[in-house]
């Protein structure tokens, strides 16, 4: 047995002990502990570090409030979890968990000397300490702050857990199950509709499960969660999630809730993932999330023993804990004496209560009496003593008449009234009011289908947040008796005389971020007089725990500084996560191959047998060359260009973007979407086309093959497919809606083998039916429709190398065979595979563009020297305006020309400068770049693309690229390096 | 060598098949024609005599006839189903229409691939990617939606039964994403069988 559990009592399992370790140390704990009740059992206060000034830290409360208790979990590689609150960590066997912010050890911390020189780390520190000297910041400050800095540290394996989401819908969800949320969520589900309730702790019942003396329609506490709990499960239209945080909440109702699905287990099962995500869109939300008792401020709250009374109260009869042997009490609330009267009657020594208030209930009053507790009212502590654990304390009377007293103790509950959770309200957009009697602000304008019930909403008592919840479906009152409503007391900033006793040690505020009261007392001073300018300067409230007991404190204390009423001061911002939330739960399950999407060809798994190197284009895989033994990137594209050239390359060219567009107004739209005339495009002709934006600029390209006087297959680039379809919707539907035509993309519909060379239409030739071949009969340019292998082919006569070209167009499902078989006719020919790359060098030759490499979005036709592309005849095409607008006019526009280095071995560097100029100028102007560069192999020199400046008009001229070795000579010419005639084209 | 073209189909999802010891079940559908018919919503009935099925005209209905069935997915489009053979006979009997109603039908059977998601938790395995609320979509419904990156069309083909239409080089994604949730769902019903 620990030495500070109770007997009797509590929910823990007494005949499940586990063993678990805390810095090393090997301790006892029962199943339905938390970690910080399995430590306080065992007599273990002292459990952190503080963030800022290495203070010792104890356990403050006992749920997700906590600002101190932060500690690292280990199980195993890669499972280290840091700033794990404490209070919320269920016990397990084998549990192994550290204390953080503390070297070498808790007990002897190098940091806690920082804690001597504390004056100077006030608000505002960093802002104004390192600026001077200059210099030292990137080598010496910065290195040293970010090691200090930062709460736990940071994971470096790779997460070996899996992780799940789902999207859920629901009529209703219910966010906290405590009175209220199980309440609302019974009335809810009455009638069959879909409810959804979820509490972030292991077991639902909040408050009531450390409320074991409270009777509700004449049945115990537990018995009446038990029995609601049971109507709750039988009901198969009610979802119960323990363990889920509801931490974000969204636009139009959808909130995301954290399921933590192993994080209790000791043995973690095979395959099971550690969180769920579940997206939630509900029709109405009912938020019960409960209210959070507020620490006192007074010069050293932050010693260990020092908690919230409420929490010593959940120790004890919750989790059958006692927090100390001789515990005091310090409060402005009523709530904190039904917490010092439990603790006196399970056999604690509780010798005084000291009340700042001046008059207090008189039934309050003989019940302390009764159980010999001294009720000091008027009064006040001004200094705490005790390094790692409280000792005593130094009460005054508020008046200041009497001496000081000292009161030894180890434990010191504190209660400074309780704070409605309106954290995911805020979230929801709602507006809050400031609520005097309770001292916090509470739910008032709802922007979404919510509400707010029991504490969430300010109503402290239990008979009415039963009755309330639901008053119209509640046919009997439900009685409740021996509740101790949390509301009555006074509310103040900090304990009087606080301010006045400075030396004794901060007073803190926010205990996450070691804010201490006279912090904020600085930001007003300095001119700090929003509160979010003074969060900001202080970090009051930025903390990992949101402010969730230092927010209404903080402002209280800023009020008074201003000399403003606290109603006026506002509140900040609440954003989500309502807690900690892991990253592995938001990635879902987009990590690893389910990150993105590859698309891959029909082809693909042929050409990764036969060793392809692939790339990504977009979303798609392509493969970029296929290199043969020991050859080199290069020398497999050189390759693969000569053997095109020679005989036949066989390419797979399905990514490209297609687009069928259908219907008598067909030619009209694709002749305004296009910058090309296509009206008169005939039937079984191919054009090739560039697609402007608005402002002039290419943004894509492709061929369009006519089909029918009213079906034309587009071809798109594999980029831009998915754009231009959009955008082609997008201009029918609201520009041009009464043109009777439609889209359908045939993208994966049809696959595409290109074959291009001198040998592509011999063959081809025998297995081809239903098309004539011949040259003349079936021109460059031109598409026909037949067999090939017997599959229906949608047959081009294209080419983007320069040679005799065709692409293969046939269904997608037979596409691996028919490339197959092309592969194996075409061994006569020495048929050769190749990829993206040799494509680009072949492209390169014949002075063809690539739209986003050698355009960049700020180019139109003319620039990219292709105005015969342009309709010139037209009224109109997506465009068109724009290229008449002066700036598009001037001679000096950079434009697309040929470049040919001086040394033709020498390949120039895609995206290098280009001057005009070789010396002279220190920095001679710039007047373009190269946009692609490539060694030739079948033309035997490099060649390159560029834009320059007037470049159209400097054919012939040389310039200069400044390289870091040497500045490479080079003259500007026509970009068509091969067969500028075209005769191989159209052989 | 056989010159058949249906000889030599390949899938994406060739030799892919699924089905959890609680009875969650991924499997393929042998490819079947679809094409997609687009025109004016006042022609609708032109349309549905030539395809011999009266064709839905809500964005999500489904109509069904003995081997050809049609989906609403849009204002103004339709995907219509029906045995891979009867893509030119379905394409030749609209050819009649030209003239008199405006339309554009296009063959997409190969477009997109096909599976069934079937057994206990189906919706569950589906939301994992897909937002709708699919309890409350009535069986015999179908829609064009979103699972995780990937457009899909969805069909509700019974209560725990839903037919997927993926673009073929989105289908290995969901399918493996499907199949990854699903031994997860299937981790967590051994746990919580044993404990």
């Amino acid at each position: 047995m620990n030495e500070f559990r109770t007997n009797i009592g509590g929910r823990i399992a007494r005949d499940k002990p586990l063993q678990f370790s805390f810095n090393g140390q090997s301790y006892i704990g029962y199943e339905g502990d938390t970690l910080a009740s399995a430590l306080l059992a065992n007599g273990v206060h002292f459990v952190a570090r503080s963030y800022k000034y290495h203070r010792p830290r104890g356990i403050m409360s006992s749920g997700n409030e906590e600002a101190s208790a932060l500690v690292n979990v280990t199980r195993g590689k890669g499972r280290d979890d840091a700033n794990t609150r404490a209070t919320n960590l269920h016990l397990y066997e084998g549990l192994n968990a550290q204390s953080q912010h503390c070297w070498p050890s808790l007990d002897w911390d190098i940091g806690e000397v920082t804690r001597l020189a504390g004056p100077v780390f006030a608000a505002g520190f960093y802002y104004k300490t390192f600026m001077w000297p200059k210099s030292f910041w990137e080598k010496i400050y910065e290195p040293i702050i970010r090691k200090s800095a930062g709460l736990g540290s940071a994971p470096t394996l790779p997460d070996p857990d899996t992780y799940t989401a789902r999207y859920a819908h629901c009529d209703i969800l219910v966010v906290g199950a405590g009175p209220a949320g199980i309440v609302a969520a019974l009335n809810a589900s009455k009638d069959g509709v879909r409810v959804i309730l979820c509490d972030e702790k292991d077991e639902f019942g909040g408050d009531l499960l450390s409320t074991p003396k409270v009777i509700i329609g004449g049945l115990d506490a537990w018995d009446w969660l038990e029995k609601s709990i049971a109507v709750l499960k039988s009901r198969p239209n009610v979802t119960l999630l323990p363990r889920t945080t509801g931490f974000g909440y969204y636009e139009q109702n959808m909130l995301g809730l954290a399921e933590r699905l192993t994080d209790h287990l000791a043995d973690l099962p095979v395959g099971m993932p550690r969180e769920r995500l579940h997206k939630v869109r509900a029709k109405k939300v009912i938020l019960a999330t409960g209210a959070i008792e507020r620490p006192l401020v007074f010069p050293g709250n932050d010693r260990p023993g020092i908690m919230l009374a409420s929490a010593a109260r959940t120790y004890l009869n919750r989790y059958g804990v006692k927090v100390g042997q001789r515990v005091l009490a310090v409060t402005s609330h009523d709530a904190a004496y039904q917490s010092a009267f439990d603790l006196a009657e399970a056999g604690c020594e509780v010798p005084a209560i000291i009340d700042v208030r001046a008059h207090i209930d008189q039934a309050l009053l003989d019940l302390a009496k009764a159980l010999n507790i001294e009720v000091l009212s008027a009064h006040t502590i001004v200094k705490t003593s005790g390094h790692k654990r409280v000792k005593s304390v130094h009460v005054a009377s508020i008046e200041g008449k009497a001496n000081t007293r000292v009161i030894p103790c180890d434990a010191l509950l504190m209660s400074g009234g309780f704070t409605p959770s309106v954290h995911l309200f805020s979230q929801s957009r709602g507006k809050l009011k400031w609520d005097e009697k309770i001292g916090a602000a509470v739910p008032d304008v709802y922007v979404q289908n919510c509400i707010s019930v029991g504490a969430a909403n300010g109503e402290f008592s239990l008979h009415d947040v039963l009755n309330h919840t639901a008053p119209d479906q509640n046919v009997l009152e439900i009685d409740v008796q021996n509740d101790c409503p949390l509301g009555s007391g006074q509310n103040i900033s900090q304990l009087p005389l606080a301010q006045k006793a400075k030396k004794h040690g901060g007073a803190f505020v926010d205990f996450q971020h070691d804010v201490v009261a006279k912090d904020i007392g600085l930001a007003v001073r300095e001119g700090f007089h929003s509160i979010e300018h003074i969060k900001r300067y202080t970090t009051t409230g930025m903390a990992t725990d949101q402010g969730k007991t230092s927010n209404i404190n903080g402002v209280n204390i800023a009020a008074d500084a201003l000399n403003r009423p606290v109603a006026d001061m506002g509140l900040t911002t609440f954003r989500p996560p309502y807690t900690p939330t892991t990253f592995g739960t938001l990635a879902g399950h987009s990590r690893g191959k389910f990150f993105d999407i590859t698309r891959k060809s029909p082809t693909d798994d042929w050409a990764s047998d036969y060793g392809a190197v692939f790339e990504p284009v977009g979303l798609w895989r392509r493969a970029s060359y296929f290199p043969r033994a020991n050859e080199t990137k290069h020398q497999a594209i050189a390759r693969e260009c000569k053997a095109t050239r020679a005989s036949i390359g066989i390419s797979d060219a399905s990514t490209l973007g297609k687009i069928e567009v259908v219907g008598p107004d067909a030619a009209e739209f694709l002749n305004r979407f296009y910058t090309n005339p296509m009206l008169k495009l005939p039937v079984g002709r191919c054009r090739y086309v560039l697609a402007l934006k608005e402002d002039g600029f290419i943004y894509d390209d492709g061929v369009i093959a006519r089909l029918s006087e009213t079906r034309f297959h587009v071809t798109t680039t594999t980029g831009g497919a998915a754009r231009v379809f959009a955008n082609m919707q997008d201009y029918l539907q609201t520009e041009w809606p009464e043109l009777k035509v439609w889209l359908t993309s045939i993208s994966e519909q049809w696959a595409v083998i290109a074959l291009n060379g001198p040998n592509v239409r011999n063959l081809i030739a025998p297995f081809v039916k239903d098309i004539d071949l011949d040259k003349d009969n079936f021109p460059h340019m031109s598409i026909r429709e037949g067999t090939i292998f017997d599959i229906p082919t949608r047959l081009f006569r294209v080419s983007f190398t320069g040679e005799l070209g065709y692409e293969v167009n046939i269904p997608a499902a037979n596409a691996l065979e028919v490339w197959k078989r092309l592969m194996e006719a075409g061994e006569q020919y020495d048929i050769t595979p190749y990829g993206v790359e040799a494509l680009h060098y072949m492209r390169a030759e014949k002075g063809y563009i690539i739209v986003g490499k050698d355009s960049d979005g700020t180019q139109t036709p003319e620039d990219m020297g292709m105005e015969w592309a342009i309709g010139k005849k037209k009224p109109d095409f997506i465009g068109k305006r724009s290229l008449t607008r002066p700036d598009m006019l001037l001679p000096d526009r950079p434009q697309f020309v040929g470049l040919m280095a001086h040394d033709p071995q020498v390949v120039l560097e895609e995206g290098a400068q280009i001057v005009g100029e070789q010396k002279g100028q220190t920095f001679p102007k710039m007047i373009g770049h190269i946009t692609s560069s490539y060694m030739s192999a079948p033309l035997g020199h490099s060649i390159a693309f560029g834009m320059v400046a007037g470049g159209l008009g400097r054919i012939g001229d040389d310039v200069f690229i400044p390289m870091p070795d040497m500045t490479h000579r080079v003259k500007i010419v026509d970009p068509v390096f091969y067969d500028p005639e075209g005769k191989r084209l159209n052989d | 060598m056989t010159n058949s073209p249906n000889n030599l189909l390949h899938s994406p999802l060739d030799g892919k098949n699924y089905t959890s010891a609680s009875g969650l079940c991924l499997s393929v559908l042998e490819n079947g024609a679809r094409l997609i018919l687009q025109l004016a919503i006042t022609d609708l009935g032109h349309a549905s005599s030539v395809f011999g099925i009266e064709l839905p005209a809500t964005i999500g209905g489904i109509a069904k006839g003995d081997l050809r069935s049609a989906l609403c997915v849009g204002p103004e489009e339709w995907v219509l189903f029906a045995p891979l053979d009867q893509v030119q006979a379905i394409i030749g009997d609209f050819a009649t229409l030209e003239n008199q109603t405006p339309h554009s039908l296009v063959d997409i059977s190969h477009r997109q691939v096909e599976f069934l998601v079937s057994g206990p938790g189906a919706a569950d395995l589906i939301n994992a990617g897909c937002p709708l609320d699919l309890q409350s979509m009535s069986v015999g419904k179908g829609t064009r939606t979103v699972f995780d990156k990937a457009q899909i069309t969805l069909l509700k083909t019974g209560e725990d039964q839903y037919r997927l239409d993926v673009a073929r080089s989105f289908a290995p994604f969901v399918w493996e994403l499907l199949e990854t949730v699903a031994k997860q769902t299937e981790a967590e019903i051994l746990f919580s069988s044993i404990s």
